[in-house]
């Protein structure tokens, strides 16, 4: 077992998502681990913290937020840390984690990930955020380079060497989301395999796949289709690079049933040498879902996640 | 090329103003508050934002204005559904604008989005239109949606054990007067001027169903099992809970509601077994105090 920062490689996870719920506590599915959306869960006092609970007894729980807004020059909302402190504890998360990206300024959240420019101001204003929050979560913080769609003028450093930097400077973790690699280096002209060589490896603890919308002129981040083969040789690039970390295969738009998610992180654990899948997980094919019907949505980068009400 | 005088606090109020401005990027860099922040004409947005080269700068920005509108009007018309479906897809989408200019999230949770709206609505409703009429339906319609929403992800009783019809019968009958009820955490009562819930039912069972009439309507919003249920009581049932919830001991919950109703004491008292049956079933109390005498 590989361990960072004192955590744990955990396997094949994929995000817990509501639709998936009774799946998951009827057939407990031999799945490593999943990943919440922490926010989905701070607050509730019903169903999602109740299944939650059900699933925590089970499986590791790893956390992950939209709304740290870590990148903001909005003071840090400390009442949104204690929350999030108090949800890793009962829910004994191995490891908190959110986006290099800021979500709003003057108290507004525009509940999107947008994106920093790279130079030595933003830097240093991450960088002792970073630190706050770690001393105040008392874990370490693993950060994701979110998919972007703008680059600055202001910029100085490649994203890569703000991330580098900003890992070694924070003494923070890296989630490595390599679609999103994939999605901003399309959309700014650059190499991802530079990208990749960039980033400290020794910080990742964990990567991401998805789905994305290939718009011709750009890419969207929408997490509502398989992993593209560009995306999969990326991910095996990583895994040389890095020596292997847990792995999180993320859906959330368009969501198929389980067995799909299910197949598809599978995917990654062949690609990683890992026992081969067995043929009862193999039954569902992916390919399938690769061309759902879009009907009345647009192309909605996320995170774009909703608990709905339950209604009698 | 980096300007001296732009800050990261500067660059992030700029873009926020940019991408949430409901005309597009071209009328946000050009509105008076993001030029406060960034003096700037939108042919010459290279200064600020890079392109691609495939893709101009106010078009990379768009996919962050786009996205903002999309995420936030489809969150809000999953939350309020049958809002959504009375008001058509495009007027919804109107008005959900609307509102996020005038409430933005200022929460980390999404939940906390609609928390507004049926607010927002009743603030704007068109005083030209007598009530009971379509804005009233509306506004409705959007309080029990809301409330759905708070239900479903706020307190609840599920594994503690209720009040039952057993204990109350235990109660000496010369005590049960001074007696008071303790509704459960989740449960809301709401006065409506139409019958929504029906509608709103119909409406998440896939159907198309017309617009009610309207009709003096009182409705138990509560959580059971973690699901959200919902019924229409009388009137004098309604007040009688009311004034249990607001703390009334029973006798003066009865005589409240007695008072507010054409029902006479002798009428009320001959309904009450039945509807506390009714209400102990329905899990709508947590236990029952006797005051020490």
């Amino acid at each position: 077992m590989t361990v960072r920062l004192g955590l744990p490689d955990l396997g094949f996870g994929v995000g817990l998502r509501p639709q998936h719920y009774a799946h998951i506590l009827a057939e407990r599915p031999a799945i490593d681990w999943f990943e919440i959306i922490s926010e989905n869960y701070m607050d509730s006092q019903g169903r999602p913290r109740q299944v939650l609970e059900q699933i925590a007894e089970r499986y590791p729980i790893v956390m992950h937020g939209v709304s740290l807004s870590i990148g903001s020059t909005d003071p840090l909302n400390l009442e949104y840390l204690a929350r999030l402190k108090r949800l890793a504890e009962w829910t004994r998360a191995v490891w908190v984690s959110d986006h290099v990206c800021w979500t709003g300024v003057n108290g507004i959240n525009g509940h999107d990930l947008l994106p920093l420019p790279y130079n030595e101001e933003s830097l240093k204003h991450v960088v002792e955020r970073i630190r706050f929050v770690q001393e105040f979560l008392e874990r370490p913080l693993v950060l994701e380079n979110p998919s972007s769609y703008v680059t600055f003028a202001d910029s100085t450093m490649s994203e890569w060497e703000f991330i580098s930097r900003m890992a070694e400077d924070a003494d923070c973790g890296l989630l490595l989301d390599v679609n999103n690699v994939f999605v901003t280096c399309f959309n700014h002209d650059l190499d991802p395999v530079e990208f990749l060589r960039g980033l400290p490896h020794e910080r990742v603890v964990q990567f991401h796949l998805a789905g994305h919308t290939h718009c011709g002129t750009h890419i969207i981040d929408t997490h509502d289709h398989p992993v593209i083969d560009e995306v999969w040789k990326l991910y095996r690039f990583a895994r040389e690079l890095t020596g292997g970390v847990s792995t999180l295969l993320e859906w959330d738009a368009s969501i198929p049933p389980f067995e799909v998610l299910h197949a598809e992180v599978l995917k990654a654990r062949d690609l990683a040498g890992w026992t081969a899948a067995s043929q009862r997980e193999r039954n569902f094919n992916v390919a399938e879902f690769r061309n759902l019907p879009q009907a009345g949505r647009m192309n909605v980068p996320q995170p774009a996640v909703h608990v709905l009400a339950e209604v009698e | 090329m980096m300007s001296d005088s732009r800050s990261l606090t500067t660059l992030q109020r700029w873009m926020q103003q940019v991408v949430t401005h409901p005309a597009g990027i071209a009328a946000g860099i050009e509105s008076e508050e993001a030029r406060r922040e960034i003096l700037l004409d939108s042919d010459r947005i290279e200064q600020v934002i890079g392109r691609s080269r495939s893709l101009d700068s106010i078009s990379r920005l768009a996919v962050y204005g786009n996205a903002y509108i999309a995420r936030l009007t489809e969150c809000l018309a999953e939350d309020f559904p049958a809002l959504s479906h009375a008001l058509g897809d495009e007027t919804f989408l109107s008005f959900a604008m609307s509102y996020l200019q005038e409430h933005p999230s200022r929460n980390y949770s999404l939940v906390e989005l609609g928390r507004n709206f049926p607010r927002y609505l009743a603030d704007h409703r068109p005083d030209d239109i007598p009530a009971p009429g379509w804005p009233d339906f509306l506004i409705d319609l959007a309080r029990v949606e809301r409330l759905y929403c708070e239900v479903f992800d706020g307190p609840g009783v599920e594994g503690q054990t209720l009040l039952s019809v057993e204990e109350l019968q235990s109660v000496p009958p010369g005590s049960i007067g001074q007696l008071r009820l303790i509704p459960v955490p989740c449960l809301h009562l709401v006065e409506l001027q139409f019958p929504v819930h029906e509608y709103l039912s119909a409406v998440r069972r896939g159907e198309a169903p017309e617009i009610p009439a309207p009709e003096p309507t009182w409705l138990v919003i509560t959580r059971r099992e973690f699901v959200v249920r919902r019924g229409a009581v009388s009137q004098p049932e309604f007040l009688l809970l009311k004034a249990l919830q607001e703390g009334a001991s029973l006798e003066d919950a009865i005589a409240a509601a007695a008072e507010a109703t054409s029902l006479d004491d002798e009428t009320l008292a001959a309904r009450l077994f039945g509807w506390f049956q009714h209400w102990t079933r329905a899990g709508w109390f947590l236990r029952a105090i006797l005051p020490e005498s």
